[in-house]
Parts: structure tokens; sequence; C-alpha cells
């Protein structure tokens, strides 16, 4: 039988790219993705006794709700409501760049939700446990994300959909 | 559309650099875990040291609470969380309560709540309707915390309206990674432990991620996915599937239903069943020959969670589409017998609902989950409440919940009356998951009655605290009886 070390840092060598993937969607940025994932990975090993048989799906736990209440601790300082629907300038022809634009304008409850069902492909009940929330709020906040996006980013309407 | 949002998503994440993870992540880990126990066994020993000095004896949690109301079957006022610790997880296998604790003689009695909960991986807990007593149940298969099935914990899980019957989304841990995972759902009458096992087909597997009763506990709605991939921490969702299982079935029949968005469902006692469709605003039904029976408008209201059928063709079904939440309840006239004995829909005018009623959360409970938990009466629907933000100003915090008995009518009742409250646990996101309440045991006059709160075992850091502080208080008792005898030797 593996010690817990080893069983532990298999596990982080093996999933850590992919992990990487999600954390960087979740946070929009390089260094806030690094540090989310070290977080969630610390408490990985914290309580690592527990969760040893289905890590992944710990960690994952970890990221996205981390992600959600650092936003929280961050939001007294982000742009006021005035300005957050503006759309985005639509200068940049990378239709990627504007998206991750778009994305960033997005709370982090909304872009959570769209990682886990447009990326992650989870369900809407399977993001609804993922987060701790009802299977009809994740549906809402999908359709609530989307539309910002398209306000936010009129020119991706052809990647999200021109209407609701 | 939303296919060139997931490559697109994809790509963003393919261009992002993998984390050079530190290396000492696993040691920083474990001595934050030390850190952990030892502030918990010296913060609990300090305390208990002094009030052990003091004389004071420790008592239970559940020590203050008021009488228990013997014998009487009823839904307790205050429904605890089960402390993580007693969960267990196994070596290569799913976790399951500790093997002392958790109960496999299922013939428990009739139940008044069923949840889940132990953090992130919930476990199956059942609360007994006579003794308000906690049974952590080993039902066999449990999915909800499957190593496959970790991004659906907790909600597979159903007590009946009467309290008589808990169907469970389970699944057969040894053929994981086979071509066909052998899952379904299984049903046990509580009175006398016999489990009904219900086997679903299709795909890889077939996972059950949520069920309903019918009002009169006899029928039963399913919902879940087909797996592409079954295997240890690699699965892959393909469909979404459902069906229904009759009174008594062995065997489920798929509902094709188009449900663009996976909504979810509802049945009634007749094995209808219905759900509010995801982009037309339409309330839909399907009877037992797979007709489409009503497409009844819903005013532009979306549900937040599966609606419930009630007494006297009545649907309830909450939802946050305003900027107000609401429950509504709709009325329709049922089939009524035609010339040749048959039940039959008269004509369209017959799927016209009453207009609906509404009724709004109060403001210190906005914004909210909602999610309707079955009927009283015709005009009365328990809810089980849950806000979605932090409510500090009203005292709440996000996880908190309550179970509420909102009016339809215009009577001495009160539209919103909480009516028992949900603990928030200390663990994690602290929430139980999956509630059911048997609310055929719930009455205007007595929605609720109060328990003893649970006893659980102790907890290692309790054992220390209680074991050390008396140790230390004995030690000090003979230090201070020796000090005053030598004292009292050369007081002259």
């Amino acid at each position: 039988m593996q010690s817990g070390e080893a069983a532990f840092n298999d596990f982080v060598a093996a999933r850590t790219a992919a992990l990487s993937r999600t954390a960087y969607l979740l946070t929009g940025d390089h260094h806030l993705a690094e540090d989310l994932l070290q977080t969630a990975l610390l408490q990985a090993a914290r309580h690592w006794e527990r969760i040893h048989t289905a890590p992944e799906a710990y960690v994952r736990r970890v990221l996205y709700n981390q992600n959600v209440s650092w936003w929280r601790r961050r939001k007294l300082r982000e742009t006021t409501l005035g300005t957050y629907d503006a759309a985005a300038p639509a200068s940049s022809p990378d239709l990627r760049l504007t998206l991750e634009e778009a994305l960033g304008r997005l709370t982090a409850k909304q872009r959570t939700v769209l990682v886990l069902r447009y990326f992650e492909d989870l369900t809407e009940v399977q993001a609804a446990a993922a987060l701790g929330i009802s299977a009809g709020t994740v549906k809402s906040m999908t359709r609530q994300a989307l539309a910002r996006l398209r306000v936010l980013a009129p020119e991706l309407s052809e990647l999200i959909g021109a209407t609701p | 559309m939303t296919d060139a949002l997931r490559e697109e998503l994809a790509r963003i994440g393919d261009g992002a650099a993998p984390v050079a993870v530190s290396s000492d992540v696993w040691a920083r880990g474990r001595r934050a875990r030390r850190r952990d126990r030892l502030a918990a066994g010296g913060a609990a020993l300090s305390v208990l040291v002094v009030l052990a000095g003091a004389g004071l004896t420790l008592r239970g949690s559940g020590s203050d609470v008021p009488p228990v109301a013997t014998g009487v079957e009823a839904v307790p006022s205050v429904i605890h969380p089960v402390p993580e610790r007693l969960g267990f997880g196994g070596i290569d296998a799913d976790a399951t309560w500790k093997p002392s604790i958790g109960e496999s003689d299922l013939a428990i009695g009739r139940a008044s709540v069923a949840f889940a909960s132990g953090g992130y991986q919930p476990l199956p807990a059942v609360i007994t309707a006579a003794d308000g007593a906690y049974h952590l149940l080993q039902l066999p298969g449990w999915i909800g915390t499957s190593l496959a099935a970790n991004m659906t914990p907790g909600m597979p899980l159903a007590l009946s309206p009467d309290g008589r019957s808990l169907a469970w989304g389970w699944y057969d841990a040894s053929t994981r990674g086979s071509a066909q995972v052998t899952a379904g759902v299984r049903i046990v009458d509580l009175e006398t432990g016999r489990i009904r096992t219900i086997r679903l087909e299709g795909a890889r597997g077939v996972e059950v991620a949520s069920l309903q009763w019918s009002p009169d506990s006899r029928w039963l709605v399913w919902q879940g996915a087909e797996l592409k991939r079954w295997e240890v921490n690699n699965t892959s969702w393909g469909r979404n599937v459902a069906g229904r299982i009759a009174p008594g079935a062995t065997v489920s029949t798929s509902i094709a239903v188009s449900r663009g968005g996976g909504e979810q469902l509802a049945i009634d006692d007749e094995g209808t069943v219905a759900w509010v469709a995801d982009g037309s605003y339409r309330f839909n039904r399907l009877d037992l020959a797979g007709t489409s029976t009503g497409h009844i408008d819903v005013l532009g209201n979306r549900p937040v969670a599966a609606g419930r059928f009630g007494p006297g063709a009545s649907f309830a079904f909450a939802t946050n589409e305003s900027s107000s939440v609401a429950t509504f309840f709709y009325e329709e006239p049922r089939r009524t017998p035609d010339d040749d004995g048959t039940l039959a829909y008269k004509d369209n005018a017959a799927m016209v609902p009453v207009a609906p009623t509404t009724r709004d959360l109060p403001d210190d409970r906005f914004p909210a989950d909602i999610e309707p938990m079955g009927w009283i009466d015709p005009d009365h629907v328990v809810e089980l409440v849950t806000p979605v933000h932090p409510i500090s100003e009203a005292g709440w915090t996000e996880g908190d919940s309550e179970l509420v008995v909102m009016s339809l009518g215009d009577g001495e009742q009160p539209a919103y009356d909480a009516v028992a409250h949900v603990a928030q646990g200390e663990e994690h996101d602290g929430r139980i998951r999956g509630v059911t309440v048997a609310v055929d045991l719930m009455t205007l006059d007595h929605p609720t009655r109060d328990f003893p709160a649970p006893e659980w075992p102790w907890s290692d850091e309790r054992k220390l605290a209680v074991f050390g502080g008396a140790g230390v208080a004995v030690v000090a008792a003979l230090v201070f009886v020796v000090s005053y005898r030598r004292g009292r030797r050369q007081t002259p």
C-alpha cells in the first residue's frame, strides 16, 4: 500500500496540468490560478485521510468554492455596477482574448458555473452538487452569465448564441 | 452554439501553463493538520480544566433541548448535520459510515426526514418519526459518494411522503470499469427492511442523480445520466435520461421527453410526469401512455427546483425569475369520466389553469433557493428555503435553511411560517444535502415537534479534553492536598 505522501505526490504529478487549466479558467489570471491550486492542494494534504479515495473531486470543489470566496473578499475593489455591463472594447480581433476579457468581468459564481457547465461538461445537477446550490440556481445563473457575455462582448454572439 | 463555447474554453484552458506546485505542499498540509488537532485539543483541554476545577460536569450538547414528544410520530423542529468524522473513506472503496455506528439493518421504522450529511462525501442519514433518532444507514451500493459519482453527492436520496419508503441511487462498485456498470434505483420498506432493486441500463451505466416520489408514496420518478466512461476518478457523462417506477415494480419505464436543460421532473399519483420546460416556459405533462397531455403557460416563470404535485390537481414550483422568489400554485381539472367511462381530457379548456397564486419570500429571506417538499393540504405547501448569499442582518449565514409552510389561502395562517430549522455543520460548507421530508406527518396545528438533539460518539479531541482534563484536575487536586498538608506540618 502506498504511503499518504507518495499517493499525494502521484496525484499531484498526474493531475496538476488538468487542474491548472481549470484554475486558470476560474480566475483568468496565472498568478491567481497558481495561488488557488496551491491552496486547494494544501487543503487536500491536510484532509488526506478523508479524501484520498477521491482527491480530485475534493480539490475541484475547493477550487470552485475558494475562488468564489476569494472573489467575495475582492469584490469591493471591483468596478461599480454602472460600468459593469458596458460592452468590452471590440478592438481586439482575437476572439479568445475577447472571451477571456468578457469572462473576467463576470462574477466569480457566474464564471464558475460557465466553467463547470461548458469546460468540465457537468450537468446542471452535477454542477449544483459541486457548488452546493440548487440545480435551478445553476440554470438561472448560467443563463444570466451567457446574457452578460452577450452584453459585454456582442461580437461573441456566434460563440454563445445571439438570443437568450 | 454552446459547443463553440466549449471548444473556445478548452482552447483557453490549453493555453494555461501548468502550475509549479511547491514541493513542500504535503509537509505544510500535514503540519496544518497537526496544528488543527493540537489547537482543538488544547482549547478544549483548557476549557475543561477550568470546568473540572470548578466542579462542573460536562453534559452532552442535547441536554438543554425540550422534552421528547414520546410516541408521537412527527417531523423534528431542528435537523442536525452529522459530523464528518463519523464517515470513513476506505482504501479503494467509497466512503461509508464507520462500521461501529453505521446501520445495515434498514428496518428502522417510519421516518420523518432523510438527508445526506458529512462534508464533501455526504452519506445517507434518516430520522425516525416516533423518537427523532438519527440512523446513519449503510445503504447497499449508495451512489452518492461513489468515486465515479462524486460530482452528485447526496442528491439521489428520497424519503416517501408517508415516511415508510426510502429510495436511493445505487451501483455495484465491483463492476466499475466494465462494459456495463451495474446500477439503478433501490427502494427499502423502512418497516420491514425489504429492499426492491431496479436495474437501469444504458451506455456504460446509468448514474441516478435525483429522485422524487408521488404524493401517495407509490410512484417514483428518477433522473440521471448515461455514462460514457465510468472508472475510478475517470468519468464522462453522456445524455440525460429519466424514468418512472410503478408501484411495486422492479423495472423502470424510460421517459422519452425532450428536455433541453435537464428540467427536473415531478410525478403524480397516476404516474403522470410533469416538468416546466426551460425554454418555452410551459408546464408539460406526460401520462402513462406516453402522451403529452398538457401544455400550460406558466407566465414566464422558470422553476429553480422540481415542482411537487399536491391534492386537488394542484402543482407547486418555486421560481427566482423575477425580483422576488415566489411559489406558484396551479389548479386544473383532472381527466373526467367520458361517456364510456374512460378518463379523458374534454377539450383544451380543461388545460387552462386557475390563475396562479404567488407567495413572495419575506425580504429578509431573499435571495434564496426554494424547493417544494410537498403539500400539507390543498392550501399549504412545505418548502425548504436556503439563502443564496449571507444575510447577516437577518442572523443568517450562507447555508442556513429552514422548512417553511407557505399558505395559499387568506385565512388566519401566516403566508410564511418557518416550522423547522436545518442546522448548519461546521465542516466544509456545512450544508446538509438532499433533504426530503415525510410531509404526511405534518399538520397545520403540529407541523413539527421538538426532539432531543442527537448524541454523537465523542471525537478524539473531546476524549482527550475530557479524560486529559480530568487527569489534570486530579493531579492539581493532589498537588493542592500535598501542599496543604506540608503547610500544616510546617505551621508551629
